[in-house]
């Protein structure tokens, strides 16, 4: 084939720097693309070829073949082309890849082998593609060498189906090789290879470990020759492989740190570079916080940030003043950065960072310098919910060094010093409140003084968070100074500081309720006026007003505030419908729930005035945007604009409960409307929150539709049998698809909700509930496992974890919700039941304390509720509860609890079924009510439940204990009474038992100490209202031919015992 | 003296960053207020009269923003010289020069001279300070603080480059480029404040390479 002459014409005329010739041969080359694409593309690799006396042609051919072949680039013909030219193009691209010399080209060539080989192979066009460049790595030719890992790192990117367990030492050896080239290269070649593989599979390319010291400094090498996009892929790869397998970096720690330190802190890098660094140390921090807790570590990192944030620059504070913290000047991107690190610090490693950073706050407080000032209190806040716990102790000595900077001159500081505040008061709630004798006036005086309009919100926002959830008495102390003081800045002209001082208002109202009143009169003409002002500008002042006023009704509660309330309530009727991104919406929807709360069914008129907008709320459109991140990675998600609409909807599926719990059936008009729409948002997967709320919200619809019919007296529900059985059909479909583990337990939750309403309906979905439930129990325990393998194991300080928490619950909720379907199936529920014991049993004996003791509660609750068929269980079931109580540290308070109750109920429900596991079930026990620390604070719950269970079994299976019987009944009632509100009762009734029974109420009636022990306990619990009528009816029987013995007794006993045992007998 | 072969000199950037306005200030063009992207590519030609002759720059203007693309790298082909250019106020301009820079050295290698330029230093509200700008150092790129309104240091980067071309380092101007009048005038001594501080971050040692990159 030849090159048209046309071709060679537009290339020259490409070149030729004249604007109207350029666009002329533009057109041409777009014709060839569109017309004769293998045309193009078969001369353009003929002109690679040709020899170097036509510079012009070879330096254009692969930089255009590039953008025509590159298969996802948009100019691309690659999808065009014909199979022979593909195919041509490969064996020609091999070729030039031996046979070329001048570097310039090579680099062009290698990217085009590069940009098509995946393809080609994924196809089967190149099978022997490796095969060549595993070979090429140990050519004589360097740049052959070269170019192999570089095509390698490239193309192992989308091959990754290649690389089997088998294949990998082949890998390791030749990235070793390449690590340990003569030529740097060649070493920067093969690092990025091994980046490739770290990224396609971190979890099995433990092999590379041994090649930590080489990597090391091959990265530094290439830093020297500042090829920082090498270094900085290698940075990420080492953060790749702590986030797969913290233990890798264990042994070379020293050595990474010191090289990834030494790059953090030089100014001669990117920041990008620098701030891989940084990631890499806070991913070592959340994996392996034993590592980074060293000291020696810990303190240069830290160090070096909190000099980060002081880099803080100066601004004209006139346009600070003005503007409302969106337009701030963005700050040096090292200040961020370096925030972002210590907060996520405080949560990985709190108490050792708190011990680093706060010698040096202290100073930094004390500092001439504002910046300074204000850095020490930005990180101050940053850190403080991490560091919670180790900065508790300290929060009186922290509040006496920050608080006079209240008067600090500069206006930042100011302001730094009150959004600390304001953080401190969301973290140490009724800790930071127990000083309120002392923030209160300090920030009333600075708000009465305060130029800084700036400063003035701020001081608002700490006053708002500080009086949230504040006990009344001391919101009452301080109730004339908040409302003289907030009273101008209420009615200012300055719509900021109104709307900001009216939330610190109401928040005063709510702390203090019905003292209020006596303001009520003062305060309500000028609500009312806000609420009559028009305009956007004054929408979120409105929205405040609105607030305020329904927190002014539940205070000063309905009768006070009804007549109020159905005259505002007209007036908003005619209110225009507010846009999709109004602010008003969410303070109207939230205000009116309040009115609702505050007037119960009195409400029931006005309900159509707020369904619409809340049905609204609940139907908007939210648009989806697609973010195309990579050319194959591209994801959806809320479209920017919609935000508001999603937060709404979220919003009023919340709302929706809460009037559902108050107004119950006379939601019921409105029930297939919200039911249909609900149903739609309970797999919503662009905002968890929706998804979450219309989950809880779908059984409340059931529950108001069950409480219509009951009001009507049909009592067979028939007409909603339907919704009762598409709900429990969604919500089981939903879980089963459901992977975020938050999501799993509110689906959890919603079933156990409807196992609830239909009660022994549930019969009719056991197969479903119990597939589901054994599909959800199979995905916890794989999360669990991810999630513990991941741990610490060195970390002696291990930090409460998110994951660990979702985790817990969602074994909990499960086990609540099989505990709910054994009360309500009761014996129909054990046959299915018994696929999962297995699963259960091993739980109980290889899990945690928080697990275990949720699965032993499924067993408890089987033991209660299945009767015959779940005493058949016992052989399974009994032996893992004995083992859990076994007072050792794998049994929590927790576990030893719920495992003596077991033993209690198996007892008390199983009788002679539980006979053969009497004798040990009681060695357990006792071991447990006779532990040293056995009445410990921690211990006192699980001992009594021993003492309660130990009693269950000798008083239902005393003939069983033979001549043991005289001693365990007198251990037993020398443990009474026990404090349990739980088993109280229960304790009580055992002891009856065994008073009634003839062999062991010989030995009670026989032992005057005994005698007494009984006779004080049953007239104790005759006070405190726990026995029936007829239960004590049973004991004066049981008493009635005592009167001797009674009479002696009397003499033993206290004035209070006397006077109870008196009232028990008469 | 001997007639110097027109360079084609590729000027490259972030969208918005000032390459088309700078290109114009010579005085065959004038100051655009109004920002039109340019399409593809644009080819200016500017003469320089030095002490070693009559300099022709051909200016390949290129898009800045990826949708006006054209043959993007491909205006890129025989470049001998370069200018990669971010506009101060923007701290994402200047982050991506690296882009650029690779994106040039692909395909024009690396042994073309470079210069870094930040332009509208004449704007109040700098957010790449000098000290900030470290980038051009590693790769032994030249820097120029510039601002298009207002012409200063218009001729530097094309000095620098000219005397990197010609190999001399005492080449200077003979003959004023015709600048249209300045837009804004600048603040002097803010002016020599930046001038300072380019010097002494310029003056901080850099890590010393013992291995070149003959590529």
């Amino acid at each position: 084939m030849e090159i048209p002459p046309d071709l060679i014409n537009t290339l020259v005329g490409l070149a030729s720097g004249n604007n109207d010739l350029i666009k002329q041969s533009e057109n041409v080359f777009k014709k060839f693309k569109t017309e004769s694409p293998d045309v193009l593309v078969r001369s353009l690799i003929l002109m690679m070829k040709i020899a170097d006396d036509q510079p012009l042609l070879k330096e254009y051919a692969p930089v255009l073949l590039r953008q025509l072949i590159h298969p996802n680039a948009q100019e691309s013909v690659w999808e065009k082309l014909s199979l022979e030219t593909k195919v041509y193009l490969k064996d020609q691209l091999i070729e030039r890849l031996q046979l070329e010399t001048k570097p310039s080209i090579l680099h062009k060539i290698v990217t085009l082998v590069s940009t098509v080989a995946s393809d080609l192979i994924e196809k089967g066009i190149w099978p022997d593609l490796l095969q060549f460049l595993i070979a090429g790595t140990t050519s004589q030719i360097e740049h052959l060498r070269e170019s192999s890992f570089s095509i390698l790192g490239t193309v192992i990117l989308d091959l990754s189906q290649m690389i089997t367990p088998q294949t990998y030492p082949t890998f390791v050896q030749v990235i070793e090789n390449g690590l340990k080239d003569p030529s740097l290269k060649v070493r920067i070649a093969a690092l990025g290879a091994i980046n490739s593989f770290i990224e396609i599979d971190a979890d099995n390319s433990v092999q590379f470990k041994k090649l930590i010291p080489n990597m090391i400094s091959t990265i530094t090498s290439a830093l020297e020759v500042s090829e920082e996009k090498s270094a900085q892929n290698s940075i990420l790869s080492f953060i790749l492989i702590v986030e797969a397998n913290s233990n890798w970096v264990k042994d070379h720690f020293p050595l990474i740190y010191q090289t990834f330190f030494e790059i953090m802190i030089s100014p001669d890098f990117e920041e990008e570079t620098r701030h891989f660094c940084v990631e890499f140390f806070i991913t070592v921090a959340e994996n392996k916080p034993s590592l980074i807790k060293q000291p020696q570590y810990l303190a240069p990192i830290t160090q070096k940030l909190l000099e980060w944030v002081t880099t803080v620059e100066d601004v004209n504070l006139g346009e600070w003043d003005k503007s409302e913290g969106e337009n701030d000047p963005e700050e040096l991107p090292d200040y961020s950065v370096a925030l972002d690190a210590l907060e996520r610090l405080s949560f990985y490693v709190p108490k050792n960072l708190t011990d680093q950073v706060f010698p040096i706050l202290n100073s930094l407080l004390q500092s001439p310098k504002w910046n300074q000032r204000y850095a020490a209190l930005i990180v101050l806040t940053m850190i403080a919910d991490g560091c919670k716990k180790s900065l508790g102790p300290h929060l009186k000595s922290i509040l006496e060094k920050i608080l006079g900077l209240a008067n600090d001159e500069h206006p930042r500081v100011r302001y730094a010093l009150f959004y600390c505040l304001c953080q401190l008061s969301i973290d140490f709630r009724s800790k930071i409140q127990k000083n309120a004798d002392h923030l209160i006036p300090l920030a009333l005086r600075r708000l009465g003084e305060e130029k800084s309009r700036r400063v003035v919100v701020c001081i608002c926002k700490f006053l708002t968070e500080f009086l949230d959830d504040i006990k009344s008495e001391i919101a009452i102390k301080f109730k004339d100074q908040f409302f003289g003081t907030l009273e101008p800045l209420v009615t200012s002209q300055d719509i900021i500081i109104s709307q900001d001082a009216l939330n610190t208002f109401s928040s005063v109202i709510d702390g203090i309720g019905a003292e209020f009143t006596p303001y009520y009169d003062r305060f309500m003409p000028f609500l009312f006026n806000i609420i009559s002002k028009n305009g956007k500008e004054y929408a979120t002042l409105r929205g405040r007003a609105i607030e305020t006023i329904s927190l002014i009704g539940l205070a000063v509660k309905k009768e006070k505030f009804a007549p109020y309330c159905q005259q505002l309530m007209l007036h908003l009727k005619d209110q225009p419908k507010f846009a999709n991104d109004d602010p008003q919406t969410d303070f109207f929807l939230r205000a009116y729930t309040r009115f609702c709360q505050c007037l119960g069914e009195d409400f029931v008129p006005f309900l159509p005035i707020v369904m619409a907008p809340l049905v609204d709320a609940l139907t908007n459109e939210i648009s989806i945007s697609t973010e195309q991140f990579s050319t194959d990675f591209v994801q959806d998600s809320i479209a920017s604009d919609s935000t508001m609409a999603a937060e709404n909807k979220a919003l009023a599926l919340h709302l929706l409960s809460i009037y559902a719990a108050e107004l119950k059936r006379h939601l019921a008009p409105y029930a297939e409307r919200l039911f249909q729409e609900t149903l739609k948002l309970i797999n919503y997967k662009y905002n968890e929150e929706i998804k979450n709320n219309a989950v809880e919200f779908l059984p409340q619809i059931t529950k108001i539709l069950k409480s219509d019919c009951e009001a009507k007296g049909d009592n067979s529900f028939g007409p909603i049998k339907i919704v009762f059985e598409h709900t429990i059909q969604h919500l089981i479909k939903s879980l089963e698809q459901e992977e975020s583990i938050d999501s799993i337990s509110i689906k959890l939750k919603a079933l156990c909700e409807m196992v609830d309403i239909v009660t022994s309906n549930v019969t009719h979905y056991l197969p479903e509930f119990f597939s589901v439930i054994n599909e959800t129990l199979q995905t916890l325990v794989e999360s669990d496992k991810v999630y513990t393998e991941n741990l610490d194991e060195e970390d002696d300080d291990q930090q409460e974890s998110y994951v660990k928490d979702s985790l817990d619950e969602g074994f909990n909720n499960i086990a609540i919700l099989a505990g709910d379907i054994c009360i309500h199936a009761k014996e129909q529920a054990v046959g299915l039941m018994s696929n999962i014991i297995p699963t259960i049993i091993s739980l109980i004996e290889g899990s945690r304390a928080e697990i275990k003791s949720s699965m032993i509660c499924i067993f408890d609750d089987i033991i209660e509720s299945c009767g015959e068929p779940g005493f058949s269980l016992f052989p399974h079931i009994i032996p893992p509860i004995m083992a859990s109580c076994l007072p050792n540290p794998a049994n929590s308070s927790d576990v030893l609890q719920s495992a003596a109750f077991g033993l209690g109920v198996a007892a008390q429900y199983g009788k002679e079924h539980f006979a053969s596991f009497a004798f040990e079930s009681i060695k357990v026990l006792s071991a447990l009510i006779l532990r040293p620390d056995a009445k410990s604070e921690d211990n006192i719950t699980s001992t009594e439940n021993a003492i309660s269970a130990l009693g269950k079994i000798i008083s239902h299976l005393p003939h069983h204990l033979n001549q043991y019987l005289p001693e365990l009944v007198s251990q037993y009632i020398m443990q009474l009474p026990i404090q349990d509100e739980g088993e109280y009762g229960s304790s009580i009734n055992s002891l009856f038992l065994l008073m009634t029974n003839p062999e062991s109420s010989k030995v009670i009636f026989g032992s005057g100490d005994l005698f007494i022990k009984s006779l004080v306990s049953l007239a104790e619990a005759h006070k405190k209202k726990v026995v029936t009528a007829e239960f004590h009816a049973a004991i004066k029987q049981l008493f009635s031919d005592k009167t001797p013995q009674l009479q002696e007794v009397f003499l033993h006993l206290n004035p209070n015992e006397r006077e109870n045992v008196k009232e028990l007998l008469n | 003296m001997a007639e110097i072969p027109p360079v084609k000199l590729v000027l490259v950037g972030d969208g918005g960053v000032g390459k088309t306005t700078f290109v114009q200030r010579h005085i065959s063009g004038e100051f655009e207020t109004r920002y039109i992207p340019t399409l593809g590519v644009s080819v200016k030609t500017i003469a320089f009269y030095t002490n070693y002759g009559k300099f022709i720059f051909n200016i390949w203007d290129t898009a800045g923003q990826e949708k006006f693309g054209g043959l993007r790298d491909g205006y890129y082909i025989q470049g001998q010289c370069a200018i990669i250019m971010f506009d101060v106020t923007s701290r994402l301009s200047y982050k991506n020069c690296p882009n650029w820079y690779s994106d040039l050295t692909r395909v024009c290698g690396t042994e073309i001279p470079i210069v870094l330029t930040g332009n509208k230093v004449d704007v109040k509200d700098r957010k790449v300070k000098p000290s900030q700008i470290n980038f051009h150092r590693r790769f032994n790129l030249s820097y120029y603080d510039i601002s298009a309104k207002s012409n200063y240091n218009f001729e530097k980067p094309f000095i620098w480059l000219a005397s990197k071309l010609c190999g001399h380092k005492d080449l200077a101007l003979v003959q004023e480029p015709t600048l249209a009048a300045p837009e804004v005038a600048l603040d002097k001594q803010q002016m020599s404040q930046y001038e300072a501080e380019v010097a002494a971050a310029s003056a901080v040692a850099l890590p010393i390479s013992d291995e070149t990159d003959d590529l």
